[in-house]
């Protein structure tokens, strides 16, 4: 089709007068899918033109019917859900009747035939959800009649009676799974109850066929159908009818079915019942369980079946310990308590062990968690393990085995099993990322939300628990797995990884002796593995596990001093090591153990003649020569932690001055000479070290805290000085060369320098201890270096970190930072929100940091607004409006929190308040409602309420004692506030009625006291916008609605009502009066 | 709980190379380390005549490091352990992309009979060692695992637009002080794409200390030489040498490198270039030294007790071979003892293990009066750790030789 003609043949498709041009819509479709670039966009337009054309609906029976081409046919089935999703209200009765007879008779036509059926597959599934469509608006007022209907269709034709079930199954799950936000509650409950009672029915269908029914696909149809239905069906139907041995009995064997049956199955073993159905538990368990027995023999190598097996094997296995971890949960209990079913327990956890070993995470983390629920049920119904040596005293008292509790001693030999599973799979503890940062360096990030890392969370706590319950056994099958990777026959480097781990993730659980004599038997294999092991790569890996090792047990550190002095001198040595990962493994352990053991470093040790820092100290020139800037850094903190841990201060002083000593030297070389000439602070090498020794200093400060202020200082005036200088050149750069320039390595360097001095002041603030000291020596020369300098520069060049910086600071400081808000304000107000008050997308780190700064404060400094200019306020109103307007969340979130705060402060300044109220209050409801009706805010709509109920509780307490409106009195602020809303409304969503608004604004008063409820009730009426509702109320169900609301507003009352003094003398009901 | 820290603290590593500088000197350490099967001074014949025999592609490997183009299809071997460095004495291979390109020394151990004549010291200032690459108008400087940690113009030839050179490359073995904003050069492999890393030390020395003199303009700082380049002097292997070296250092003295004059320029560590901090220069080759270059001892240098363990344990092992060396007209007692025969422990490594060894010996046979020197010993230590022997220890040994 020739480009030029698409938009004339778009205005031919559109003319709604002319007969529609079948062939002309297909091509049209056919270019939207086939064509590229220009013509497929041009195409696409056309066609969303079409569909959202009003009377587009009109065309789709014609479509249907004449239209050659698949991909139109769906393209007109879109538009018909469309319409009925959004219109159906509108449409005048006889069209919906035609729509819905057309719909029904497209389906019966195309699903009465069994080879039609399978190759229209994907067309009938499309029709079949518009029938849903239609069937939520009619079902059951205007077609009472529809689950008879279809159960009666399904009567005469078996391909007819498959697609049924499948009709069935989408309606359950419209109705009972995906209700939520779709349909207003009382619609949903109204469909549910209509759904239960006709249910019989349905569940006759069902049985007949699977009963009689030799057609496979039918029964298949009917088995999914089943299984959607399991989770809200009336109990009776499950557990007394033969549905469950007819399940196991007749489907479970079928290779066919056995998946679908599975899963069935399962469904029923998590239904809670009560104790009326335990027989049926019972029974399910021993049929199911004989019958898998012979479908899968027991002494099957289920991780090789499965390895070698189809996806439907593969299914199977995944199902079955879905089943077998669903039952044993909810009723072992019920098992546990019949002896005669004591072996069928075990057998069933031997297939759980056995599926345990399948290398397959997904499965793996289903058996997990029975695993997980089991060991700690056990550990808490008695918390002491069967390997420890009671006392003498307490030994003779227990007999043999008298006193393990009965459950342990059942599932004691499975346990054994399970701790070998958790220890031969291990999962790894920690996940490090390589990844470039904003100024172009590649750094190592530690990961702490990752599916493995909480796969190993889960295993660990597991295993602590086994270990607790039966520590001996852990220590022998640890000491055996490692003796594998000794003498050879497991080793690999990722056995050898996945032992370590798990060596490592019980650090703690057993008594501290029984600890230290298990891992100097471990370290010492570990230490022979090393000396065994040919080749640096070998070395390497069994290097870092032993460190691994030794890091995660730092008790046994702290213990033993000569042996952690010598693990730390170790570490010196590997940080020579060039062998790749094992400096940076030399420099986590040693920060690890810096955290865990930094009060031993500072302190002189048995046989030491001074503390170790010292010696540290003193090699820290050869010791840190061979590492790489980051390693440095992390070098730095950890020796920072072990400064940290000196009581002393004058004996940390000097410490922290020797620490400090080599940047300090560098530091003090540049700035002697840029004081004598500044254009030394453009040289990229000065700059880059600038930048090296500031990170230097971030990370000592992190580790020091507070007393980092002592370095602080010394630096601190120099700093910025640099900053200014930085930021100086910064400027001229981009005043001579454009924006562009700040891509350039010597500008980013330059910018860095600027980052991290802020980065090291806000974060040396927040770990100050003295507001007072801080504002007195600190700020000033901060502020005089950075707001102006902010300030003036091009938006480029201004960095998000000053606006963080003096977030933190209003945050740490609080009263104490109040008279410098004003200054702070002026400087960094205005010209930041012109940066971001054009659009919500550009510069999203200072409008992140900017509403952060408005946040702190708000919640710190909030004198400090009360004082400033009104005019100034209200920008600060406006800002934080805006900033709830995002659709950025955590800037949304932001905004919000910020209205919250401020609403919640400003009921505390009597005068203040009310005329805020009067000026603002509306101001604030209007905008709040603009976002709450807005679909893409619907994340924030838990503290959208919370702020709605405040201030809807303000209202009807009377805090608000002047007038709201010009033309109304202060009393009848609830009635012009119902009033106001009202017509906003009304205006906004012309679509709706009245009635529907006004309870909706009804329910928003009685529901402000319960914040979740309200919730639901917003949510509510997010479902109606979407619905043109059209004159027929009904099954809006408002009078429904109405009850609720006035039994809240009811229960809201007693709630008063019991305290006394809430309500007013004269609310009081007359009974309770005498 | 002893045994697995000595354990921990002697054999446990990743690379296996004898006396590496990283692990503590063999005989300062607390803990025996793991010894080897060779002594350093039998490995250092070897490797000298081994240097007769050896090709190695200096031309290929300068033109790697200049281009930073390592696709070779010719050498695929990269995974080329030390690790049979026991069983067959062979020449490290350089690694790739820059990393283990520097001749690495290991501990001075045990002094060459041919100290004197033989071997050349340099003084190192406290820095970084890195490998400075000057090549395509640029100076890159990497560090010992090819780290780069510096990009900057220099004056060196190849190292900066300025500079005249064309083509020409220079690659440097240096000492980088950070606060001195100084490159101290302390070997030299290429010069204007002149390679002399199969030449011997001497050359090498003699060769770098002209070309800077040629380019006088290194030694200062300038917007096209970045940081200053100083080649490090260097001295013969005589005590008083060695010792007016030490107290007339201008910088702060990390230690002392000693270079075989015949090496060539090897990578890996070497027992043809030996390191000793100052600390070690009285006790091993018996110098005196400045106070305040014994600062930074460790503290358990006075640790003798310890000590005397280790050279326990030490001694079946060596028993021979100090036979040997102790009937050497070679062992110098020439050392000048400014502090008396107190300090005066420079009789060398061998002669000093002779008579600890026999002390050991007499001991077994004499059980009450080597326990009584070995109490002794320790009482001394206990008594004043800062000292570092005692008239005590020197009497009892002076008694039994």
């Amino acid at each position: 089709m020739k480009m030029a003609t698409l938009p004339e043949q778009a205005e031919k498709l559109l003319d709604f007068s002319q007969k529609l041009d079948i062939p002309l819509l297909d091509s049209i479709v056919s270019c939207m899918y086939t064509a590229d670039g220009q013509q497929q966009r041009m195409a696409q337009e056309v066609l969303t033109r079409l569909k959202e054309h009003p009377d587009a609906w009109t065309r789709v029976d014609t479509i249907l019917e004449f239209s050659s081409n698949q991909q139109t046919k769906y393209y007109a089935l879109q538009i018909l859900e469309n319409v009925i999703k959004t219109r159906w209200k509108v449409l005048p009765r006889a069209q919906c009747e035609g729509i819905k007879k057309y719909i029904v008779g497209l389906i019966i036509k195309t699903s009465s035939e069994a080879t039609l059926l399978e190759r229209e597959k994907v067309y009938v599934g499309k029709l079949n959800m518009i029938l849903v469509q239609i069937l939520k608006y009619e079902w059951p007022r205007n077609w009472p009649t529809f689950i008879s209907d279809i159960i009666g269709a399904s009567k005469t034709n078996e391909s007819l009676c498959q697609n049924n079930m499948v009709i069935l199954k989408l309606l359950s799950e419209e109705v009972f799974d995906f209700s939520s936000g779709q349909m207003t509650q009382a619609k949903a409950k109204h469909l549910k109850d209509t759904m239960c009672s006709e249910f019989s029915q349905i569940f006759q269908l069902c049985q007949f066929v699977m009963d009689n029914s030799q057609n496979a696909p039918l029964v298949g149809a009917t088995l999914e159908t089943l299984l959607r239905f399991l989770n809200w069906i009336p109990l009776g139907y499950i557990f007394e009818t033969k549905l469950i041995t007819t399940l196991i009995y007749k489907f479970l064997n079928v290779p066919m079915f056995r998946n679908i049956t599975m899963k069935c199955l399962t469904e029923i073993a998590g239904v809670q019942a009560a104790q009326s159905y335990d027989e049926q538990f019972l029974q399910l368990f021993t049929l199911g369980m004989n019958q898998l027995k012979q479908m899968l023999p027991l002494e099957t190598n289920i991780k090789e079946a499965y390895q070698g097996g189809t996806d439907d094997e593969q299914n199977f296995i995944q199902n079955l310990s879905l089943f077998l971890c669903t039952f044993l949960k909810e009723h072992a209990q019920l098992v546990e308590k019949k002896p005669e079913l004591h072996s069928l327990l075990m057998e069933s956890l031997h297939y759980l062990i056995l599926i345990s070993h399948v290398e397959e995470v997904e499965i793996f983390k289903i058996c997990l968690e029975y695993w997980s629920s089991l060991a700690s049920e056990l550990y808490r119904e008695n918390p002491f393990s069967d390997s420890s040596s009671p006392p003498l005293i307490f030994s003779q008292l227990r007999n043999q085995n008298q006193e393990m509790p009965a459950r342990r001693l059942l599932y004691n030999p499975v346990l054994s099993k399970v701790r070998l599973v958790m220890i031969s799979r291990m999962a790894k503890p920690e996940e490090v990322l390589v990844v470039e940062n904003d100024q172009g360096e590649v750094v190592r990030e530690f990961m702490k939300d990752t599916d493995s890392i909480n796969l190993y969370k889960n295993m660990r706590e597991t295993l602590v628990y086994l270990t607790h319950l039966d520590y001996t056994d852990t220590e022998n099958i640890m000491t055996e797995k490692l003796h594998n990777q000794v003498n050879g026959t497991e080793w690999s480097w990722k056995n050898l990884n996945t032992i370590c781990w798990a060596i490592g993730s019980i650090s703690g659980a057993m008594h501290e002796d029984d600890e230290k004599r298990f891992l100097v038997t471990v370290i010492k294999d570990l230490l022979g593995l090393c000396e065994q092991k040919r080749g640096k790569d070998n070395k390497a890996i069994i290097a870092s596990n032993i460190m691994y090792v030794v890091g995660q047990y730092p008790r046994f550190l702290r213990a033993h001093w000569r042996f952690l002095k010598t693990v730390v001198n170790k570490l010196f040595e590997f940080m020579h090591e060039t062998h790749d990962g094992v400096q940076d493994m030399a420099c986590d352990t040693f920060i690890k153990i810096a955290q865990k053991c930094r009060r031993h470093f500072v302190q002189v040790q048995v046989g030491e003649v001074m503390p170790f820092i010292e010696e540290i100290l003193n090699g820290i020139n050869t010791i840190i020569c061979d590492l790489q800037p980051q390693q440095v850094h992390t070098f730095y903190e950890a020796v920072g932690l072990m400064i940290g841990a000196q009581t002393d201060q004058l004996a940390q002083e000097h410490l922290i001055e020797r620490y400090m000593l080599l940047p300090n030297q560098v530091w003090d070389g540049i700035i002697n000479q840029a004081t004598h000439n500044v254009q030394v602070l453009k040289d990229p090498e000065a700059v880059k070290q600038l930048a090296n020794i500031l990170k230097t200093n971030v990370r000592a400060c992190k580790a020091l805290g507070h007393p980092y202020v002592v370095q602080l200082g010394r630096i601190y005036l120099d700093m910025l000085n640099v900053y200014k200088v930085m930021s100086e050149n910064i400027s001229s750069a981009i005043a001579t060369n454009g924006e562009s320039v700040t891509k350039q390595p010597l500008i980013r360097s330059m910018r860095t320098v600027k980052k991290e001095t802020l980065k090291l002041i806000s974060g040396w603030v927040n770990r100050s201890t003295d507001p007072q000291m801080v504002a007195e020596n600190f700020i000033l020369p901060l502020l005089e270096a950075v707001l102006l300098d902010y300030q003036r520069n091009v938006p480029a060049a201004r960095e998000p970190e000053v606006l963080s910086t003096m977030a933190t600071i209003v945050n740490s400081l609080k009263g104490c930072i109040t008279k410098d808000i004003p200054q702070i304000f002026d400087a960094l107000f205005e010209c930041t929100l012109t940066m971001i008050n054009k659009d919500f997308e550009e510069f999203p780190e200072h409008r992140t940091n900017f509403f952060l700064l408005l946040q702190a404060v708000t919640s710190h400094s909030f004198q400090a607004l009360l004082n400033i200019p009104a005019a100034q306020f209200k920008l600060v109103l406006d800002s934080i409006i805006w900033a709830f307007k995002h659709t950025m969340r955590n800037v949304a979130d932001t905004g919000l929190d910020i209205l919250y705060v401020l609403l919640q402060e400003m009921s505390r300044q009597e005068g203040t308040a009310q005329s805020f109220y009067q000026t603002y209050f509306t101001d604030i409801l209007q905008h709040l409602f603009s976002v709450i009706t807005d679909s893409s805010h619907t994340a924030g709509l838990t503290l959208q309420a919370t702020i709605l109920a405040y201030m809807f509780n303000l209202l009807e307490h009377n805090k608000i004692t002047v007038p709201l409106s010009p033309n109304m009195a202060a009393a009848q602020n609830v009635a012009y506030v119902q009033e106001f809303l009202l017509s906003l409304l009304k205006t906004a969503f012309p679509h709706l009625n009245e009635q529907q608004i006004k309870i909706f604004i009804e329910g928003l008063f009685s529901f402000d006291q319960d914040c979740n409820a309200l919730k639901e009730h917003l949510r509510d009426f997010l479902v109606q916008i979407r619905e043109f509702a059209g004159e027929d109320l009904e099954d809006l169900f408002l009078e429904e609605r109405e009850t609720a609301i006035r039994s809240a507003q009811d229960e809201k009352r007693k709630q008063q009502l019991a305290v006394p003094g809430i309500v007013g003398p004269h609310e009081v009901p007359e009974e309770m009066q005498d | 709980m002893d045994e697995l820290t000595a354990q921990l603290a002697g054999s446990f590593g990743v690379s296996q190379d004898p006396n590496q500088t990283s692990a503590p000197h063999p005989r300062y350490s607390q803990y025996k380390m793991k010894s080897t099967k060779q002594d350093q001074e039998s490995r250092r014949s070897r490797l000298l005549e081994f240097q007769k025999s050896r090709r190695f592609d200096s031309m290929n490997h300068v033109r790697k490091l200049t281009d930073g183009n390592w696709n070779d299809p010719t050498q695929e071997d990269e995974q080329n352990d030390n690790e049979d460095m026991e069983v067959e004495l062979k020449m490290n291979k350089p690694g790739r992309y820059y990393k283990n390109q520097l001749m690495m020394s290991e501990w001075l151990v045990e002094v060459p009979a041919d100290f004197s004549t033989e071997w050349i010291s340099v003084l190192c200032p406290v820095g970084k060692r890195c490998l400075v690459v000057a090549s395509r108008n640029k100076t890159r400087a990497f560090n010992k695992s090819g780290y780069c940690i510096n990009t900057f113009p220099s004056h060196l030839p190849g190292g900066c637009r300025q500079n005249p050179c064309k083509g020409g490359a220079t690659i440097l073995d240096c000492l980088y002080s950070e606060a001195q904003q100084t490159y101290y050069i302390l070997d030299l492999m290429c010069w204007n794409g002149c390679t002399v890393y199969d030449s011997e030390t001497e050359f090498r020395f003699y060769w770098l200390h002209e070309k800077l003199k040629e380019n006088s303009t290194l030694a200062d700082k300038s917007n096209t030489n970045r940081f200053k380049f100083v080649a490090l002097p260097s001295f013969r292997c005589e005590q008083e040498d060695i010792a007016a070296a030490v107290s007339d250092a201008t910088f702060e003295v990390d230690g002392l490198l000693f270079f075989h004059k015949r090496t060539h320029y090897t990578f890996g560590s070497t027992p043809l270039v030996v390191w000793l901090k100052p600390h070690m220069l009285p006790e091993i080759l018996g110098i005196s030294v400045p106070e305040n270059q014994m600062t930074h001892r460790p503290s358990h240098y006075t640790n003798y007790a310890d000590h005397l363990k280790k050279v326990e344990s030490d001694r079946i092992a060596r028993e021979k071979k100090l036979e040997e060396r102790r009937n050497s007209p070679q062992r110098g007692r020439g050392g000048h003892f400014p502090r008396g025969r107190g300090r005066g422990r420079g009789r060398g490594r061998g002669q000093h293990h002779s008579s600890r060894g026999m002390n050991m010996e007499v001991s077994n046979t004499e059980p009450v009066e080597g326990a009584v020197g070995a109490e002794i010993d320790i009482e001394a230590i206990e008594g004043d750790v800062t000292q570092t022997n005692t008239p005590d220890v020197m009497a009892s040994e002076e008694a039994k030789a």
